[in-house]
């Protein structure tokens, strides 16, 4: 695919034009602040491509996106903002405390928390998980509970605030049929998401995590900015 | 003379049944051979977005589960935005009475192919709660996925 002549132009802008670099810190910054959260992602991913997007998706200095929604994150109809504000696919394990706060009481049309919001998206997007059963950390204590006739594996589960996974690793061979009168062993636990990994932050692959497939063009206007207009800033 | 008028009227009960399902079937199937009908269909259900471009709303395939047909959509929606809109695309999965059984968020994985309980796909999914992409789903007699799995395009037929 060819990227088009005026998009190009537009870009083209930021060549010789400091102001293009207003949100470099605050890039930096964001980048820096994950990597430190999640150890699995330090040296892992280039602020630039996410300089880029802010690129992409604002349009550049001279459209009004700059100063408001940089990253496109609260446009009428997108699923973006509803899926960090009400902590789904994840989102609340990637935000921080901070920005969860800032969320709420700021405003997305300000630039700085827009691209937070958009990088906060894109790592949701990045971010593996799975739900597992989990051990309640601040109850170590092993409890017995006796089956009483009628009960199911999930019944007693809900019943005492545990998991089948739970009550199946702490009574092996124990649970395949199980009696009135019975004695099992249980820890307290809960299902939950847990993080089992994250994407690789290429190009393509943020791309694909950011744009959905709405540009198809996407990927290569990224690859356009970071390696034929980065390489020639002139500041 | 009651027993037999009891059985008289509940056969005929059935038939009458079973005659208005086949023909609310029907009826409710001719919105996938009319593009129109199915954009109305989306739009009433609440399924399409109108904040955003409606790009491609396409009746796939038909999955066969347990004797239940469960029509595949392809639908494509673009955020209205000034520069590169994000793209919301999704594979509904419905009922016989063209009602939403489930629905999967994908970037690439366009539907392509029923086979039975198994739909192949374009692209390598990622899918909530499976550790691994795949190009095939397979789903359950409730329309629920239950594997995802990579299967090479030779082995689809």
């Amino acid at each position: 695919m060819t990227l088009s002549t005026g998009w190009k132009d537009t870009m083209k802008a930021g060549l010789t034009d400091k102001r293009w670099d207003e949100y470099d810190e605050l890039i930096k910054t964001q980048v820096a602040d994950y990597a430190k959260r999640f150890k699995a992602l330090e040296n892992k991913v280039d602020w630039k491509i996410i300089k880029a997007m802010v690129w992409t998706e604002s349009g550049g200095i001279t459209s009004a996106q700059w100063k408001a929604r940089a990253m496109q994150i609260g446009n009428s109809g997108d699923p973006a903002l509803a899926v960090l504000k009400e902590a789904q696919e994840g989102s609340d394990l990637v935000m921080s405390t901070e920005f969860k706060l800032a969320l709420k009481t700021e405003s997305i049309e300000k630039p700085s928390l827009n691209i937070k919001a958009g990088m906060a998206y894109l790592y949701t997007k990045m971010v593996k998980t799975l739900f597992q059963s989990v051990l309640d950390t601040k109850d170590s204590k092993t409890y017995d509970y006796t089956v009483v006739a009628g009960d199911s594996l999930d019944k007693i589960s809900k019943k005492v605030g545990t998991t089948i996974d739970e009550l199946r690793a702490s009574n092996p061979g124990k649970t395949s049929i199980i009696r009135a009168g019975q004695i099992l062993k249980y820890r307290k636990a809960a299902i939950i998401r847990v993080i089992t990994g994250w994407r690789e932050f290429t190009i393509e692959t943020i791309a694909d995590a950011y744009n959905g497939g709405g540009d198809s063009a996407y990927a290569e206007k990224l690859t356009y900015i970071t390696t034929e207009l980065f390489p020639k800033l002139v500041r | 003379m009651l027993r037999l008028y009891t059985i008289i009227f509940t056969f005929f009960t059935l038939v009458a049944c079973q005659t208005a399902n086949l023909k609310q079937s029907h009826q409710d199937n001719t919105a996938l051979n009319d593009h129109k009908k199915l954009v109305q269909q989306f739009s009433s259900m609440g399924y399409t977005n109108p904040d955003r471009n409606l790009v491609a709303l396409i009746h796939v395939c038909t999955l066969e589960i347990a004797r239940h047909q469960y029509p595949v959509i392809d639908l494509r929606e673009l955020v209205k935005s000034p520069n590169s809109p994000r793209g919301v695309n999704r594979i509904f999965i419905l009922n016989e009475k063209l009602e939403k059984v489930t629905s999967l968020d994908y970037t690439k994985s366009r539907p392509l192919l029923c086979k039975r309980n198994k739909l192949h796909l374009s692209d390598q999914l990622q899918l909530d709660n499976f550790p691994e992409s795949g190009n095939t789903i397979t789903l359950d007699e409730h329309g629920t996925v239950i594997t995802l799995e990579t299967i090479e395009s030779s082995a689809w037929f």
